[in-house]
């Protein structure tokens, strides 16, 4: 894991002393650099999982989320350029180092084979965010965004503080992967419930549940274009990911009290998809999507089936793909139109040929069109929840439609129609900008091809 | 000869990352094989030593 | 000869990914790509005949499996390909009406500027439309299945700048989507109780009637029966070819295939059978009423492929797939011609699609007019033409079955309005005296328009014929019956031919024509949007914005939340604030009583 590691973390200094017109592509290429090895994470030949050292240890779930994280790097440096072109040359190394340190702490959670080392790590990630969406957003609502961001996190991991020094003392380990071995032991009972709810409210904020969703749509909204890619790719699947690991801590309790959760993550996705149709902000209702896209993942974690947890990994890596590439398309239309309100921003498919392309592309992912891995991520789920209960049809269908009809919506709004005047003095579209599209787009489709590479652990 | 100097002081950064990724590599592979050492000695790995050969643990 | 049919077959899928290979590699060589587009369809569909004539000499069927995909589990998915009756027969005509309309389409869209993107996008749904047509699992077909919806919606909204079409293509993805419950329904179905989507493995066991109606649920959102038809009229909004390639001839047929494809499940369930029927009967007899006030042509032809799809339904019903997929067979190829024959009409009357405002185009577009007849006759089921073989057989059917004879009389209703509508375009359009302004660019002289038209007019005398005669249906039909029940489709026919004719002599003699509720009933859709399409949406962005955004994010989770706390912190700590005023000698008065107290409770 070190030979990751380190020259992640090589890429601060790289950062400091490289001359002022390198200084945005010698981060980018090495990390690009990283990333391309990282693939070999990808590789497991072992069903347990391959063991670095006594600290870090990869298996198949971690090991397609890893890759993302170290793929989105580079990317999220590519899509912040234009965004910090104002900015003096030491500021620009800052925000390098903060995503860099992101990038850092995010390899060490999703690789950390101990449960404490993950929820250490998995805080530390809040530091370089907040100071990502409090320093860099655009607007003054921006320390407001940061505030709930935090307070929301907190509020919610701390339980998680208490209930994982609690089991290590019960256990005397918190090895994920040697855990996975042993015989289960949470029964039901109320002091075990309390106990259960404390591991789950974390990862619940963290995906978020709804209800626990407000300080999402801030943030994503707040953040700048870093901001919002990385915690909508990735961030937010950590929660996704610790729930995957830390129920294999509390086997048969989950099945008593993941009910009102599934039900509550089902008729949410219903709620924000319906509040997607009525947003007017762009990045808005991208990160409405993704508290319905979560909702599905928090499902399919939580119904602990070996098909659902194939889901929730497709969809995890899917889902930071795509709301990643549309936070993207997102941002190339606010620095043109300087504005997030959609409306203002219209047929551009008549400017911007390419760039509808892309839209286009990106909102058929979204709504999960076959053959991509998104409609793979959500078919697993609505089949294991449908065998779960008949009836969860009705709900999910709902949301399929609703998905499809706000992705198009904004996808209309967007591209078609007639333009505008005020769009008449536009940018045309970067090389750069095509670039980070494309990036986006050959990883979902190479595992559009290839599924097996993502389907976790249970594959 | 000039060109040359302004090159490295320019581009020496590149050497940073490949250096952080051997340095990685090399400490990895010491401690997989120190872990391998250690996977020998347990009962589901391990196997019937050729006569003179010494265990890989200490 | 085996090997001949697979590989033939596959042969013309890839002549058919050729122009998009050559496209992505030469994006800026557009000249002439329409053409090309055009000679690669037509070489796939030369391609595509020697497997048919090996079908009908041989009667083979195939599947072949071409790659692994993945598995889950114990279910596997592969790329593989069924070849048999349906697929082979269906894909030639697939492919000699997609090359007659892209013939079509180089003459209709020759102004477009982005008339290669256009071909480009009809050769990808027609790709994806065979890809529906051959699959062998579930999977594959849903990937069609998913493709031909989202091609339609780029092609409806062909014509961006618009909002009208933005609005209709959204409506078809809506109203297809809604379908695709029923499709993930039985997927996730078939997966829990078969472990397998192949449908070899499927046929193998049985299917409840749950996700058989998943099926009919998807058939009625894919092929507009009741209840989700509203997108197919709506999608009149795209181009003419646009509308006579996928809203006639293929792809709204693609529901009906998937019942064909699994009919050998649904044979022996009464209920899906029966509500198939229903379904079909209220479609079949609701549409065609909707379209005999239509004024605009495409519109009344779209209203009348929407019928003939309900009239597909019931035959599905009747348990007679053979006889539906003959329907959809010869369907295709007058119900192209008709479209094609309105947008030569839309063209020479520069842009005019309202039929009172045509007449008397017998004389100026002969081909033209000569192909709607026909393509009419056709469509009502004149005998010896190609509707006649499939719907005559199916109204036989019908008659000789023991079935719901409510659904019997709405279909032999259904039947007669077709007479009328069919006949109502060619009174208004190509008879009596011109209507239209005088200096309309009619000019049907180019060969571009009347090949193509010619070509389905001829598929539409003869395919039919060539079809019953070589391929024998195997699902039993009725041959036997009295003189009355063979002879109630025409008799019906006749009727609704005369009627009309009379009704409308009646009519030109009164003085003007009162607000009939009737008609307004038929001419407004049934008020089926204007209730659907205006409560559903508003009580969903309602949902949307007051009781989802604004009472439950904005008030209860944000003001209950963090705002809650804030406010309740606020007001306490000013609260407590203000209860410590600094008198110091007070409190520690007030240790003087709770001190010793504690003491004594100790003590």
């Amino acid at each position: 894991m070190l030979k990751i590691l380190i020259p992640t973390f090589m890429l601060i200094p790289l950062t400091w002393w490289s001359k002022n017109p390198w200084l945005w592509i010698n981060p980018t290429t090495h990390s690009l650099l990283i990333s391309i090895f990282s693939i070999m994470l990808l590789y497991h030949n072992s069903d347990l999982g391959y063991y670095y050292n006594t600290a870090f240890s990869t298996d198949s779930l971690s090991g397609p989320l890893l890759v993302l994280s170290c793929w989105l790097l580079p990317l999220m440096m590519m899509a912040s350029q234009s965004h910090l072109t104002k900015e003096n040359s030491n500021r620009k190394k800052t925000y390098l180092t903060m995503l860099i340190t992101l990038q850092l702490s995010l390899i060490m959670a999703f690789s950390s084979s101990e449960l404490i080392m993950f929820y250490i790590l998995f805080e530390t990630t809040l530091i370089p965010t907040l100071i990502i969406i409090t320093r860099w957003g655009n607007q003054t609502e921006r320390l407001n965004a940061g505030l709930y961001f935090l307070f929301y996190t907190l509020m919610g991991s701390l339980p998680l503080l208490v209930a994982l020094l609690f089991m290590h003392n019960n256990l005397g380990s918190l090895h994920i992967l040697t855990t996975t071995m042993m015989p289960n032991t949470l029964n039901f009972s109320a002091p075990n419930s309390i106990l259960w709810y404390a591991c789950m409210i974390a990862f619940m904020v963290k995906m978020p549940l709804y209800g626990l969703h407000l300080w999402l749509p801030k943030a994503h909204v707040e953040a700048p274009i870093a901001g919002s890619m990385v915690l909508a790719a990735i961030l937010l699947k950590l929660g996704g990911y610790g729930i995957m690991r830390i129920t294999i801590f509390t086997e048969p309790i989950t099945m008593h009290l993941s009910y009102p959760f599934i039900i509550l993550s089902m008729w949410g996705m219903v709620m924000t998809s319906s509040i997607c149709l009525r947003q007017t902000d762009l990045k808005s209702l991208i990160a409405y999507s993704s508290v319905s896209h979560m909702g599905l993942v928090i499902i399919a974690a939580l119904m602990q089936s070996t098909l659902s947890f194939m889901g929730a990994t497709t969809l995890m890596i899917a889902h930071g793909l795509t709301s990643s590439m549309l936070f993207c398309l997102a941002n190339t239309n606010y620095e043109r139109i300087h504005s997030r309100t959609m409306i203002l921003a219209r047929g551009l498919q008549t400017i911007l040929p390419l760039m509808f392309a892309w839209w286009l592309l990106a909102s058929l992912a979204n709504l999960a069109l076959p053959p991509t891995i998104n409609l793979l991520g959500e078919l697993t789920v609505i089949i294991s929840s449908f065998s779960w209960s008949n009836f969860s049809i009705i709900l999910l269908g709902l949301n399929t439609v609703i998905t499809a009809l706000y992705s198009l919506h904004m996808l209309t709004t967007s591209q078609r129609g007639k333009f505008t005047h005020h769009t008449y003095p536009i940018k045309p579209s970067f090389t750069r900008e095509h670039i980070l599209m494309a990036l986006h787009l050959i990883p979902l489709l190479i595992i559009s091809l290839n599924p097996k590479i993502i389907l976790g652990i249970t594959y | 000869m000039v060109n040359l100097i302004q090159a490295v002081r320019d581009h020496w950064v590149h050497i940073l990352v490949p250096m952080g990724f051997f340095i990685g590599y090399y400490l990895d592979k010491k401690s997989d094989e120190k872990l391998t050492a250690f996977q020998n000695k347990s009962v589901l790995f391990k196997r019937e030593l050729k006569p003179n050969e010494e265990v890989t643990w200490k | 000869m085996n090997f001949m049919l697979n590989s033939m077959i596959l042969l013309s899928i890839v002549i058919l990914t050729l122009p998009l290979m050559i496209n992505l590699a030469f994006p800026h060589k557009t000249n002439h790509f329409p053409a090309y587009c055009k000679n690669a369809v037509k070489l796939a569909f030369l391609t595509s005949l020697p497997p048919l004539i090996l079908f009908v000499y041989a009667d083979t069927s195939h599947h072949t499996t071409w790659s692994h995909h993945t598995s889950i589990n114990t279910l596997n998915l592969s790329m593989s390909f069924k070849l048999d009756h349906f697929s082979i027969i269906f894909i030639p005509i697939a492919f000699y009406v997609t090359w007659s309309i892209l013939e079509f389409s180089l003459w209709y869209m020759h102004t477009d500027p982005k008339i290669h993107q256009f071909f480009k996008y009809l050769i990808t749904f027609l790709l994806t439309m065979i890809i529906l047509v051959s699959a062998n699992n579930l999977f594959q077909l849903f990937i069609g299945w998913e493709g031909v919806g989202i091609m339609s919606f780029m092609l409806i909204g062909w014509w961006y700048g618009r909002s009208d079409a933005n609005t209709a293509a959204l409506q078809a993805v809506l109203y297809n989507r809604i379908g695709d419950i029923g499709f993930m329904l039985t997927m996730a179905w078939l997966m829990i109780n078969n472990n397998s989507w192949d449908l070899q493995h499927i046929f193998m066991t049985n299917m409840n009637t749950l996700a058989l109606l998943g099926l009919i649920i998807a058939a009625t959102g894919k092929s507009a029966q009741f209840g989700l038809h509203p997108w197919l009229p709506s999608a009149m909004e795209g181009p003419t070819p646009v509308s006579a390639l996928l809203h006639s001839s293929t792809m709204v047929v693609a529901g009906i295939f998937l019942l064909i494809r699994f009919h050998p499940m649904m044979e022996n369930n009464n209920t899906a059978l029966t509500t198939a029927l229903c379904l079909g009967a209220t479609t079949t007899l609701f549409t065609a009423m909707c379209a005999i006030t239509q004024n605009d042509i495409k519109k009344i032809v779209a209203f009348s492929t929407s019928s003939q799809l309900g009239l597909m339904m019931v035959t599905i019903g009747l348990n007679q797939p053979h006889l539906a997929f003959l329907h959809i067979c010869t369907h295709a190829f007058f119900k192209a011609m008709l479209f094609l024959c309105s947008g030569s009409i839309i063209h020479s009357l520069n842009n005019e699609q309202d039929i009172r405002k045509m007449g008397g185009l017998l004389h100026i577009l002969p081909i033209t007019s000569s192909a709607l007849m026909t393509g009419s006759l056709a469509l009502m089921g004149t005998p010896f033409l190609a509707g006649f073989y499939s719907k005559d057989s199916i109204i036989e059917a019908m008659n000789t079955s023991y079935i719901n004879s409510w659904a019997m009389v709405m279909t032999l209703i259904a039947t007669s309005l077709t007479a009328i509508y069919s006949l109502r375009i060619i009174y208004f359009a190509l008879l009596n005296q011109p209507r239209f302004p005088p200096m309309s660019p009619i000019n049907e002289n180019n060969p571009n328009l009347t090949n193509p038209i010619t070509r389905l007019a001829l598929g539409s005398i003869f395919a039919a014929f060539i079809l019953t005669m070589n391929i024998p249906p195997t699902s039993m039909v009725p041959m036997t019956m009295p003189p009355a029940l063979k002879l109630t489709a025409l008799i019906v026919t006749i009727i609704g031919l005369i009627i009309p004719m009379e009704l409308n002599l009646l009519i030109n003699k009164l003085p003007t024509t009162p607000m009939i509720h009737t008609d307004n009933f038929s001419n407004m859709l049934g008020y089926f949007t204007h209730l659907f399409h205006r409560m559903y949406p508003l009580a969903n962005l309602q949902m949307g914005q007051h009781i989802a955004t604004m009472l439950i994010d904005l008030n209860w989770y944000e003001k209950t939340g963090p705002k809650g706390q804030a406010n309740l912190h606020n007001t306490t700590s000013s609260y407590i604030t203000s209860t410590q005023k600094g008198l110091i000698k007070t409190y520690f008065l007030s240790f003087i009583i709770t001190i010793p107290a504690i003491f004594a409770m100790i003590t």
